[in-house]
């Protein structure tokens, strides 16, 4: 973003990113199933479905589906992430009421684009090192002149 | 001889089992290729601190009393306390299958044969069980939802409380 401020000058988007990614990059676990994976649950039409998109009768076939074949089934980009242990007891979290590990991811705004599917939308979940983590939801994103920087919050369905 | 005590219990256990799953079963709950994670049936209560698979529906049993029946007799009726947890995918498998569930155990779904609240309670020791007796189900069947919860798979999660009753009394009455 252009604030038509001169000082912005002495920000360079490009160099920036570089280095972030590259930072990203050292983070990264050696071994690629240990690395923070996207994935994307079927998205399936009904021709009469409730108010949630299910269908009334079970045996209904779906009119139209979006699967993990249509799309990246999963997708591994350069990312941070910060991981929080589970609660020794139950309490509210940024999440809510929960009681699981969750982890933060942050990803520059190059690799949310990439993230960001056009047909299923975002991702719903992320597996690290075979522990299956539910996006919770994405943080309001944070701006750095041209950069902007995206948080996704998910949270531990088990953990091995 | 009729059957009385813990081997009671669990025969009458075991029929309220058969027979969910057999009213669930002709609903089709179990049949594949539909639009819905399979369901998973289970007798016995899970560990709610560890993963629980998604659409898995628990009958387990809790409190129980007895009170004597009538003067001169030790005709008794045997209450215990049920629960069918379901840990649903989504809201609309959760409604649909535990309200399934109340109408079975209420007798209110004649298509599938459950014209009435009782059940009846199967002596599985033999090859070919017999009816023993039957039992009644209580004419509150309450479903609940939680509404905070702990872990993710709590997130839909039904439970249908219920209450069973078995009349014996002595070993030595006629079965």
């Amino acid at each position: 973003m252009d604030t038509g401020d001169a000082r912005q000058s002495g920000f360079n988007a490009a160099e920036f990113r570089d280095a972030i990614e590259f930072a990203m990059k050292m983070g990264l676990p050696g071994t690629q199933s240990e690395r923070v994976t996207f994935q994307w649950d079927d998205v399936n039409t009904y021709a009469d479905p409730d108010e949630r998109g299910q269908p009334y009768s079970w045996t209904d076939s779906p009119t139209s589906s979006v699967t993990a074949a249509d799309v990246p089934a999963s997708l591994t980009v350069p990312c941070a992430v910060e991981f929080t242990a589970r609660r020794s007891s139950s309490g509210e979290t940024i999440m809510g009421s929960f009681d699981a590990s969750a982890i933060t991811i942050t990803l520059l705004d190059t690799q949310y684009a990439l993230v960001q599917d056009a047909n299923l939308a975002l991702p719903n979940k992320v597996i690290v090192d075979g522990n299956t983590y539910d996006i919770g939801f994405w943080g309001a994103p944070v701006g750095l002149f041209d950069v902007t920087v995206y948080q996704a919050f998910a949270q531990a369905r088990d953990e091995s | 001889m009729t059957i009385v005590g813990g081997l009671r219990v669990r025969l009458m256990y075991d029929s309220l089992y058969n027979e969910i799953e057999r009213a669930l079963t002709a609903l089709g709950w179990f049949d594949s290729g539909r639009a819905h994670l399979p369901i998973n049936f289970i007798n016995e209560p899970v560990d709610e601190k560890e993963e629980i698979a998604l659409n898995t529906l628990v009958l387990y049993a809790e409190d129980g009393d007895t009170v004597q029946e009538e003067m001169g007799s030790d005709l008794s009726e045997h209450r215990r306390t049920f629960y069918l947890d379901f840990y649903a995918e989504n809201i609309s498998v959760g409604e649909h299958l535990i309200h399934d569930c109340q109408s079975i155990l209420e007798g209110r779904m004649r298509s599938i044969g459950r014209t009435s609240h009782f059940f009846d309670i199967y002596d599985y020791q033999q090859a070919t069980p017999p009816v023993i007796a039957s039992a009644e189900i209580g004419e509150d069947v309450i479903i609940d939802r939680a509404v905070t919860y702990s872990f993710p798979w709590q997130k839909n999660w039904y439970s249908c409380q219920f209450t069973v009753s078995d009349y014996w009394g002595n070993e030595d009455d006629d079965a």
